[in-house]
């Protein structure tokens, strides 16, 4: 019983024929004898056999230009985009910059005239001035250099700002 | 041993297939024509076994011959032609697998029809629907089997490697390889049972 059992672990090796020489006519031998092994045996046989048949396949005549081919694309590929990469950081930096100059530019002139952009949101219903004269005060804001809300009139506010905080600096001192 | 023999002559197709990638790694594209013509067929015909459609088969053949120039720098002499060229098929087909398989999530898997497209040597067309029938029982059968079991039946019985060539292949122990093909073998027989 044991012997059958050391026999059936080495049967699948046996069929492939990786077991040596000696295990080789052992388990022949055993196979004569022993039926249950024998059955196994032929299972293990069917299994390869029903696998079998399988045609082969032929490569087509080019495949190796083929191949080339999509090699020489590759490296043209390769070659742009290792060129573009190259070449990409500096238009990349300056790209950056600008779009991260206009945002805080945008933002710091909302930050500073956003009480003056919105008119019509005062406190209370009582300060409210008529629609007519918040039409004229808009319109004449065109003709003006650095209208309320632009980012012009935003930097004036800060310059100017900061130019009176001196000079009131300079008075009280 | 005599100088013809059958291992002298894999000796020596394993020698010219270094000697062949030294050149190749060099960007000699004479010698890496040379070194697709020799292997395509073998190539082609592994991962037809493996993904069982011949459409995948030569692309994924492309795929496997493009990798290999473009790793040919880092090739080591050492390592044996056929075992890195094998890794390299593994690896592109499981990652193509996985993909299909992703795929087939969303969409409704085709039949196989590639396998009527298969040049088969019957003159008959009874001859020739048998040949696609047979083709395609033998994929159902191998289609049930786990990537692993799948891989070393291939190498083993179609490739014809020794249990020592699939172990490097693999990176598994001989005795691993054995029980994957153990297990294989009992796949197949609860299949055909069915």
């Amino acid at each position: 019983m044991n012997r059958c059992r050391d026999i059936k672990k080495k049967l699948s090796a046996f069929q492939d024929g990786e077991v040596n020489q000696i295990q080789k006519e052992s388990i022949e031998i055993h196979l004569q004898s022993c039926r249950e092994c024998k059955k196994q045996f032929a299972a293990m046989m069917h299994t390869y056999q029903s696998i079998d048949k399988l045609p082969q396949i032929e490569a087509d005549p080019i495949f190796a230009q083929q191949v080339m081919a999509r090699i020489d694309n590759t490296s043209l590929l390769d070659h742009f985009l290792n060129n573009f990469l190259r070449q990409l950081p500096v238009p990349a930096a300056m790209t950056a910059m600008v779009i991260i100059g206009l945002l805080s530019g945008t933002l710091l002139g909302n930050l500073v005239i956003q009480n003056q952009l919105n008119p019509l949101e005062l406190s209370s219903p009582a300060n409210y001035p008529d629609r007519k004269s918040i039409v004229t005060s808009l319109s004449l804001d065109s003709f003006n250099t650095a209208p309320p809300g632009s980012i012009a009139d935003g930097f004036l506010h800060v310059i100017l700002g900061s130019n009176m905080n001196t000079r009131n600096h300079g008075v009280s001192l | 041993m005599n100088e013809s023999s059958p291992e002298k002559k894999y000796q020596k197709k394993i020698q010219t297939a270094e000697e062949l990638m030294q050149r190749v790694a060099n960007g000699d594209r004479h010698a890496f024509t040379t070194l697709v013509q020799v292997h395509q067929n073998s190539i082609l015909n592994f991962i037809w076994r493996l993904m069982g459609d011949k459409t995948h088969a030569e692309d994924l053949s492309q795929d496997v011959f493009l990798r290999v120039w473009k790793s040919a720098p880092k090739y080591e002499k050492r390592a044996k032609f056929s075992t890195w060229i094998y890794r390299i098929a593994i690896n592109l087909c499981l990652n193509k697998m996985r993909t299909l398989k992703i795929k087939n999530m969303f969409l409704t898997p085709l039949p196989l029809k590639r396998h009527s497209q298969i040049n088969t040597d019957s003159t008959t067309p009874e001859n020739q629907l048998l040949k696609v029938e047979q083709t395609r029982s033998i994929f159902n059968i191998l289609n049930t089997l786990p990537s692993a079991q799948r891989i070393a039946v291939t190498l083993k019985f179609y490739q014809g490697l020794s249990y020592a060539e699939i172990s490097q292949i693999l990176d598994r122990s001989i005795p691993a390889v054995d029980a994957l093909l153990v297990r294989a073998k009992k796949n197949i027989q609860k299949k055909i049972r069915k």
